[in-house]
């Protein structure tokens, strides 16, 4: 098993990580996803046709990203409705992120912030499309939609960033 | 056959802006691309549109793309292999997170609390019930403060904490810091409301399914 689920792993989990960390942005969430796909993606590796391999991976993917929002959302508020807020979000903070930040672009930090809360399906589509360069046929196979309904729903999405960037920060996109 | 540039409005070319700025694979036909770009060139407001488009689609595709981590890799490996990862309680972490002693551990939290409560809520064992009360905050605050140490170091590491290690030096100690008469009167419906909403859930691992 080493062997070939190392090769699978490697060609597929930096695109699984790299999709749910910008959907997420958040590493400990995106390593869960991650890794909960390559598990899935063994154990159903023979009943997969090869020539949909992609499409598969981005599909649970995807849908393993949804459901760690609402899960988040779900902490959030128990973290709400706790005694000890302070302790918890010590706990959890991830200093680095912060850092990270800090040393980022003006309209990175919005965009990513952006991306990560549009809601679906604009998000996976930006995502697959601007920043993991996906082809449009590969997106709508990933997505089961037309191609032409991706292009409706990317073109509304990218309007929906460029309206964010323009709240958030006036005149400095240029 | 070109446009007539006449009656290509400002309206026409937002609607295009997107495709424009999207290169070849954008849809737009040579002569609508041709268009646009007239059209920018008389106006100033389609330009700002057309160059505000461009910045974020340019600083969208320079996002990183990243590998995935070794450790996850590691970690999808071992828990294939069998073995169990921690996981913050609550959370979904693969099939490790699952991991059965879960919900008898960090689940403690809220539960000893309120059964705590409910026992010493007698006005006799008031007294009684204000210190051990005190206790099981105690423990739960210490239990929390465990889980989520060793989940941080785990994932720091890259290290499989197992569910014997758990058992043997996070659980067992928890017992011995409460009173067992505690732990005894089981799981009432307001624990396992509390349960609910500490976000705990007890699930079957997919490594016991398969």
């Amino acid at each position: 098993m080493s062997g070939e689920f190392q090769r699978l792993a490697r060609e597929h989990g930096g695109r699984i990580y790299s999709f749910a960390l910008h959907a997420l942005r958040s590493r400990e969430d995106a390593e869960d996803v991650t890794q909960e796909v390559l598990i899935r993606l063994w154990r159903c590796r023979e009943t997969i046709d090869p020539a949909k391999l992609h499409a598969w991976v981005t599909r649970v993917t995807r849908n393993l990203v949804i459901d760690a929002s609402r899960r988040r959302r779900m902490r959030a508020t128990v973290i709400a409705d706790g005694a000890d807020v302070e302790l918890v979000a010590d706990l959890v903070a991830d200093g680095a992120a912060e850092t990270d930040r800090a040393e980022r672009s003006e309209l990175r930090a919005c965009l990513e912030s952006a991306v990560a809360e549009l809601d679906e399906p604009y998000r996976s589509i930006v995502i697959m499309r601007e920043i993991q360069d996906r082809s449009y046929n590969e997106i709508a196979e990933a997505m089961e939609m037309p191609l032409g309904t991706v292009k409706v729903y990317l073109h509304r999405a990218r309007r929906r960033l460029r309206d964010r960037v323009r709240k958030e920060l006036g005149h400095a996109v240029r | 056959m070109p446009f007539d540039d006449t009656v290509i409005t400002c309206p026409w070319v937002r609607e295009r802006v997107d495709d424009y700025v999207d290169g070849a694979d954008g849809g737009l036909a040579p002569e609508e691309r041709a268009a646009v770009a007239r059209h920018a060139g008389a106006c100033a407001s389609c330009r700002a549109e057309i160059d505000a488009a461009d910045a974020v689609l340019r600083e969208l595709r320079a996002f990183p793309l990243f590998e995935a981590p070794d450790a996850v890799i590691a970690g999808a490996q071992s828990a294939l292999a069998g073995e169990r990862v921690l996981l913050f309680p609550g959370r979904s972490r693969g099939p490790a997170a699952i991991a059965r002693w879960i919900p008898a551990a960090a689940a403690a939290a809220a539960i000893i609390a309120l059964v705590a409560t409910a026992r010493w809520s007698d006005p006799v064992r008031t007294a009684r019930g204000s210190l051990a009360e005190a206790r099981v905050e105690r423990a739960a605050r210490e239990t929390f403060f465990a889980l989520s140490y060793v989940n941080r170091y785990a994932r720091m590491t890259g290290r499989i904490v197992t569910t014997d290690v758990i058992e043997k030096r996070l659980v067992g100690t928890m017992e011995r810091a409460v009173d067992r008469e505690v732990m005894d009167r089981g799981v009432t419906p307001p624990l396992r409301r509390a349960m609910g909403r500490s976000g705990i859930v007890e699930t079957e691992s997919p490594l016991e399914r398969s």
